[in-house]
């Protein structure tokens, strides 16, 4: 394409640069303020770029307020605008971009909490899938039962953090922010089993334990590992919790 | 997954569906027409969105209104994936029509989530047909395309965008969705007159028409004028000069499947129901004057 194609490089050079004149070729018809009228495109992406990262990043939206979101997602836009028109998805980069800016070093715990949040988001529009019960476990005779590996479901995922996003998650959920100590570290697992985005605080051994599940050590290795790093792990609680949370979809044993 | 066998679009009011309002709509079934949503919404693998949409989708007839096609892009081809991901839709809830603009949102990769506009020349003109082409032959159906509220016109752009729409549904065969709220805004705008605008509208290719408000900012044009700048908020009730708009487009065409468009402020149920009510009037009254 010719000249339509240098117009519009022009004009989407613009677009989020409010620094930079109107571009050439453009006219206000009968009225002279064309930079106001410019400035309608240049606020309607602005500002409904920011509006989809406040829908997605709603926890770190309510914990650094309006002024202080918008500089940030003003920052993120300018650098990493969305690449896809599928908004649920925009902010990928959001949390490092926090971790990274000047004026978030008085909460860093933000960045995390945005992971969270992608998290979240990403087992919300993640694909169904029947998770299974534990019972299924009782099809497999007691010396089998170690060698299970485990079919997960697409939805789950493990978030380690040195800060307590569990309970700031639980703590945004239930409107009371008051009682979190932020001496404290927590890692979420996050698992969609049917409508519901479950999320559930898992002390340092039962998140290797999970961890270790998830990327399809068996039963038996991955006791192991959460029993070396702590000998009082809870097995048959974080066993039960496994499925409680409909992480597994399908069993099989390890030959 | 449920398979849905084709509905069309009545000749009556839809609305555009918000997520606020799923389980109003599932609760009280409201007599209305159809659905209409931006498959952009929809193209995660799963999840809620597909649960209620599918529900909905079991009791209404639904449209799907693209956002992010970037139709009017200067690029050889159209993007493959984005093709992919709304031809699923299209597969899997079998829409009553599909829609897209007369615009572009995405340069170089970045997608600016706007609809921004481009000059009417010989050379966007064959460009664009080539893109609804490409959509309409991937998609294996017609499109139909709408055109969009101004705040600005290109200096070089020689077709009236009238003409410019007829030539584009004349070349691709293509429909046209009006929106009646963006005449008035862009009219506005462009210091034209909206009925003008219609008398020269290719109104026997539009297959479905945009109902929706609209807000108004004051500019300073220098140290003594102040004039006037509408916005398509789509975030307000319709406003008077548009229902008249509207009457006057039925009246030439008869009744159309006529949407309600409200994205942001949105209302309870209640009140979108009750302007999709309005234009479901404004039709009725029409079919009452003809068999008089």
């Amino acid at each position: 394409m010719g000249d339509f194609a240098a117009l519009h490089k022009k004009f989407t050079k613009a677009l989020l640069k409010p620094q930079l004149d109107v571009p050439d070729g453009l006219i206000a018809v009968k009225a002279p303020n064309i930079q106001r009228r410019f400035d309608v495109y240049r606020n309607n992406v602005m500002a409904s770029l920011i509006e989809a990262l406040k829908a997605n990043f709603p926890i770190t939206f309510a914990l650094v307020g309006q002024d202080f979101f918008n500089a940030l997602a003003v920052g993120y836009i300018s650098e990493n605008p969305p690449v896809i028109p599928m908004l649920f998805q925009y902010g990928a980069e959001f949390p490092s971009f926090i971790a990274e800016y000047p004026a978030v070093s008085t909460i860093p715990y933000l960045s995390d909490v945005a992971q969270l949040e992608n998290h979240w988001r990403a087992a919300y529009h993640a694909v169904e899938k029947q998770s299974i019960d534990i019972t299924a476990v009782q099809a497999f005779s007691p010396e089998d039962q170690m060698n299970l590996q485990f079919e997960i479901h697409p939805s789950a995922s493990i978030l380690k953090s040195g800060w307590p996003i569990y309970s700031i998650w639980q703590g945004h959920e239930s409107g009371d922010m008051s009682q979190i100590d932020l001496e404290v570290s927590e890692n979420v697992v996050i698992c969609r089993p049917q409508v519901n985005v479950l999320l559930a605080n898992l002390n340092m051994e039962a998140c290797v334990f999970f961890r270790q599940i998830i990327n399809g050590q068996t039963l038996g290795e991955a006791y192991g590992a959460a029993a070396e790093l702590n000998e009082e792990f809870d097995l048959s609680y974080s066993f039960g919790q496994l499925f409680a949370m409909g992480l597994v979809t399908a069993l099989s044993v390890k030959n | 997954m449920t398979n849905f066998t084709h509905k069309d679009i009545p000749n009556s009011a839809g609305v555009g569906l918000k997520a606020q309002h799923y389980n109003t709509i599932l609760d009280e079934k409201p007599d209305l027409g159809w659905f209409e949503v931006h498959p952009e919404n929809y193209m995660g693998a799963g999840g809620p969105p597909h649960k209620y949409l599918t529900a909905i989708r079991e009791l209404y007839p639904l449209s799907l209104h693209g956002v992010g096609m970037s139709l009017g892009s200067p690029t050889a081809r159209l993007d493959p994936e984005h093709l992919a991901r709304f031809k699923a839709l299209v597969e899997r809830y079998e829409p009553g029509l599909i829609s897209e603009h007369l615009a572009w949102s995405t340069h170089e990769g970045v997608f600016y989530n706007d609809l921004l506009p481009l000059p009417y020349t010989d050379e966007t003109l064959g460009h664009l047909a080539d893109h609804v082409n490409e959509m309409q032959d991937y998609m294996g159906r017609q499109v139909l395309i709408e055109n969009p509220s101004a705040y600005l016109a290109y200096d070089d752009s020689p077709y009236a965008e009238t003409e410019f729409l007829r030539q584009l549904a004349q070349k691709t065969g293509c429909g046209l969705l009006l929106d009646v709220n963006n005449i008035f805004v862009s009219a506005s705008n462009q210091g034209y007159d909206p009925y003008e605008y219609l008398a020269a509208f290719p109104v026997e290719h539009v297959g479905e028409i945009h109902l929706g408000g609209h807000t108004v900012e004051l500019v300073e044009e220098d140290d003594k004028t102040v004039s006037k700048i509408l916005i398509d908020a789509h975030s307000s009730a319709v406003v008077d000069d548009v229902w008249g708009i509207y009457n006057k487009l039925i009246g030439m065409i008869g009744p159309k499947p006529s949407l309600m468009e409200w994205d942001g402020d949105i209302p309870d149920w209640k009140t979108l129901y009750a302007e999709a009510q309005t234009a479901d009037g404004f039709m009725a009254k029409l079919e009452m004057k003809e068999t008089a």
